[in-house]
């Protein structure tokens, strides 16, 4: 027995390529084990005025469990970041640790004025391993003052790397400024408060609180913080910034970065892409409409759920009962409500035509205004201008809930043979679809929610998934015009975008396994 | 004219916003907040569009005498109640803060009757659940395999059932449910997404170009 073309495509595309996927990106159970990095960081202790060197550095795997086995970290330093390192120190298992996942220690056997670089490290699974080298660092004498902070056990680090530039692809009045976390700002730190980011037209200040972020990263990737600084900020004009990093009643500050100047951009960088795409897909439709014009006749494949809208009409007329029409929630701003009303149309046709009565109980006033007209326009056209009435379309209420209630109730009520749920659903979908099915009305149901799609297609007899809703007008009208438009989606967009989407993905692999990454990959990025 | 008007500002305004999506200079960001702006403002104005025909047909209901009018009644009563305590006594513009009789009536009334309708989602759940994994054929019985594995891979029971059924390491229940979410999910919820927007980009532009009218009053 042959199996049929669709099961085939079907199967490959949701069984076995997912399954080639999953087994390309590892098979269950396989974990890799990883160290992460040391990322040691080195400042001369603020406030202190003999003059020392704090060092920090993140915890290895092991080191923050119980097992007293885990081995000490070794503190090496340097005149020179070449070497030799000599050891200074340690620090043990059972030494009192900074913060849940860092260590810190501190060199006061170092002269001012002199510079040094640091490294640490330990022995994991009988190899050394070792960290980045911190440095140069030339430990500064603090002079005692009334802004001096005061020497804790656990010493604050600032934020480092702090970077500001003009918020790329807007409108201008905005910069954006972000750092490196201070290494004190860790997970489950409960004493980290966050940061404050101040700015000033000139260097030397004074400088203002503009605004504050808690503690934490933005961009995980690259371990950054970020903050967008849109407060009357004028284009063209320099700016100046500081960070600084809040810990259990100590600050510490980052150096100050600019100027920077906010400025807006012509053209988004991020979506090139985009704008290519677009590109093939306009060009496809334009093409294909004028295939439609010049009278070429063009395959579009069979819509259950369309094709079922006469019979589904013909049934209630045979029944004498009515025909329902739910255009959605959402208002004449969602596309889907216009795809919505477009179907409208064909059934009010037919409902004219047929002579049965048609109900459109509608949550939205701009849609009950515009399905008036479209169900009039119907009317009119069927020849049956006489057998409209405004009261056919009405408000019910705006509010989800309230909405859902209203037509559960009329449903119930007035039992209708048929109904359309055709638009944009939310968790009200299934609650109406679930009572129309339970008076045993036929139902067709359309929408692009991908989350109500399941419940339409448990609870309706027929369900337009996604494209298929918009597709209706096309398909139903058979206009020329509006079947080139869909002949070019397919075409310029399925076709297209899914050679390029499978070229790039291969492209991408391929790149990676080969270690190019970084911006060449960048490239393919869509914002 | 009728017909013109319409579809020039239908035209200048989805260009406005598709052009804007890719040129972030000034004013074109400027236009598409501003034609967002008056849509909410024709939105709320017309507003009373709706609020009126809601009052006119249930008036007209209970006139006539029309079958269920008892629940015209209540529509209407409800209606003056609410405008009527939140234009009249809640404060005027403070109509919305705690402690107002307008505040009350939402807090009391509207919420619990909310929040009624959308519990009862859990009941119809559970009915349309029941329809849709009956092991009717083949293709019904691999769903409802995989909504097996996939609700039971998501409750504390799981494991101590991998355990009881000695399913190796990377294989428990909880694994293959996050299998069948991360992969088999995924591949056609993004098969569906992709064609969703497909479609709405080429809607979007055949009301753009005026190929589609048919939201205007004709096909």
């Amino acid at each position: 027995m042959f199996m049929p073309k669709k099961i085939l495509l079907s199967a490959f595309f949701v069984i076995i390529l997912p399954l080639v996927v999953w087994l390309v990106h590892g098979l269950p159970g396989q974990q890799s084990i990883s160290y992460p990095p040391y990322d040691l960081t080195a400042i001369s202790t603020p406030g202190d005025t003999a003059g020392s060197i704090a060092l920090n550095w993140f915890s290895l795997d092991g080191d923050n469990q119980s097992a007293e086995s885990f081995p000490d970290y070794r503190i090496l330093r340097s005149g020179r970041a070449e070497g030799p390192f000599e050891e200074i120190g340690i620090v043990a298992f059972a030494t009192p640790r900074a913060t849940p996942n860092s260590r810190q220690y501190r060199d006061s056997a170092v002269e001012t004025g002199n510079s040094y670089f640091y490294k640490v490290s330990c022995l994991v699974d009988g190899s050394s391993v070792e960290s980045n080298a911190a440095g140069p660092i030339v430990p500064v004498a603090q002079t005692a003052g009334e802004k001096l902070a005061v020497i804790e056990d656990v010493i604050l680090f600032p934020p480092t790397q702090l970077r500001a530039f003009d918020s790329p692809n807007d409108d201008g009045h905005s910069i954006s400024i972000e750092w490196k976390i201070s290494p004190n700002d860790v997970f489950r730190g409960a004493k980290f408060s966050g940061y404050d980011i101040h700015r000033s037209n000139v260097p030397e200040g004074p400088y203002e609180l503009i605004g504050d972020v808690t503690g934490g990263v933005s961009d995980p990737g690259r371990g950054v913080k970020i903050f967008t600084d849109g407060n009357n900020v004028q284009d063209g004009k320099e700016y100046y910034y500081y960070v600084n990093a809040r810990w259990d009643g100590q600050i510490a500050g980052s150096g100050v970065v600019g100027p920077v100047v906010a400025g807006q951009q012509w053209f988004h960088t991020g979506r090139g892409v985009s704008l290519i795409l677009l590109g093939i897909l306009i060009f496809s439709i334009l093409f294909y409409i004028n295939q439609a014009k010049s009278g070429k006749e063009l395959f579009i494949r069979k819509i259950a759920g369309l094709e079922a809208v006469d019979e589904a009409v013909g049934r209630a007329t045979e029944m004498g009962k009515k025909v329902f029409y739910v255009p959605g929630t959402q208002d004449m701003d969602n596309v889907q409500t216009i795809a919505g009303l477009t179907i409208l149309a064909r059934v009010a046709k037919l409902t004219a035509e047929y002579e049965t009565r048609l109900e459109v109980p509608v949550s939205r006033s701009l849609v009950m205004v515009s399905a008036r007209e479209v169900v009039k326009e119907s009317y009119l056209n069927a020849g049956r201008p006489d057998y409209y009435n405004d009261d056919m379309v009405y408000y019910l209420t705006d509010d989800q809930f309230g909405y859902a209630a209203g037509v559960d109730g009329l449903v119930v009520r007035q039992k209708p043979a048929t109904i359309f749920y055709q638009g944009a659903f939310y968790a009200e979908s299934l609650i109406l679809a679930e009572t129309g099915n339970s008076i045993g009305a036929i139902q067709i149901a359309g929408t692009a929610m991908p989350a109500q799609l399941p419940f339409f297609v448990a609870a309706c007899d027929y369900t337009l998934i996604g494209e298929e809703l918009f597709a209706a007008s096309a398909y139903l009208s058979r206009e020329p015009k509006l079947l080139g438009s869909l002949k070019g989606q397919d075409i310029g967009g399925k076709l297209v975008f899914l050679s390029l989407a499978i070229i790039f993905i291969v492209m991408i692999t391929l790149l990676q396994k080969h270690g190019i990454s970084g911006e060449m990959i960048r490239v393919f990025e869509v914002h | 004219m009728k017909r013109e008007i319409p579809l020039i500002l239908t035209a200048v305004v989805g260009l406005t916003f598709v052009v804007q999506f890719f040129i972030p200079h000034y004013p074109l960001g400027f236009m598409a907040d501003m034609f967002s702006d008056w849509f909410s403002i024709v939105a709320a104005c017309a507003i009373w569009l709706g609020a009126l025909n809601l009052l006119k047909i249930s008036l007209n209901k209970v006139y006539k005498k029309e079958k269920d009018w008892f629940f015209a009644i209540v529509t209407i009563i409800s209606f003056l109640v609410i405008v009527i305590a939140g234009f009249f006594f809640s404060g005027g513009r403070r109509f919305q803060e705690p402690g107002t009789n307008f505040d009350w009536l939402y807090i009391n009334v509207y919420s619990p009757l909310s929040a009624t309708m959308f519990a009862m989602l859990a009941f119809y759940v559970a009915s349309a659940s029941y329809r849709a994994f009956r092991a009717r054929n083949a293709q019904a019985t691999i769903l409802l395999l995989a909504a097996f594995v996939v609700m039971v891979g998501r409750t504390p029971f799981s494991d101590w059932l991998s355990n009881l059924l000695f399913m190796p390491e990377g294989w428990q229940i909880s694994n293959l449910s996050n299998i069948i979410m991360n992969f088999f999910n995924v591949a056609g919820q993004r098969a569906i997404m992709i064609g969703i927007s497909l479609g709405l980009i080429s809607t979007a532009l055949r009301i753009i170009l005026g190929i589609e009218r048919t939201y205007l009053g004709g096909d």
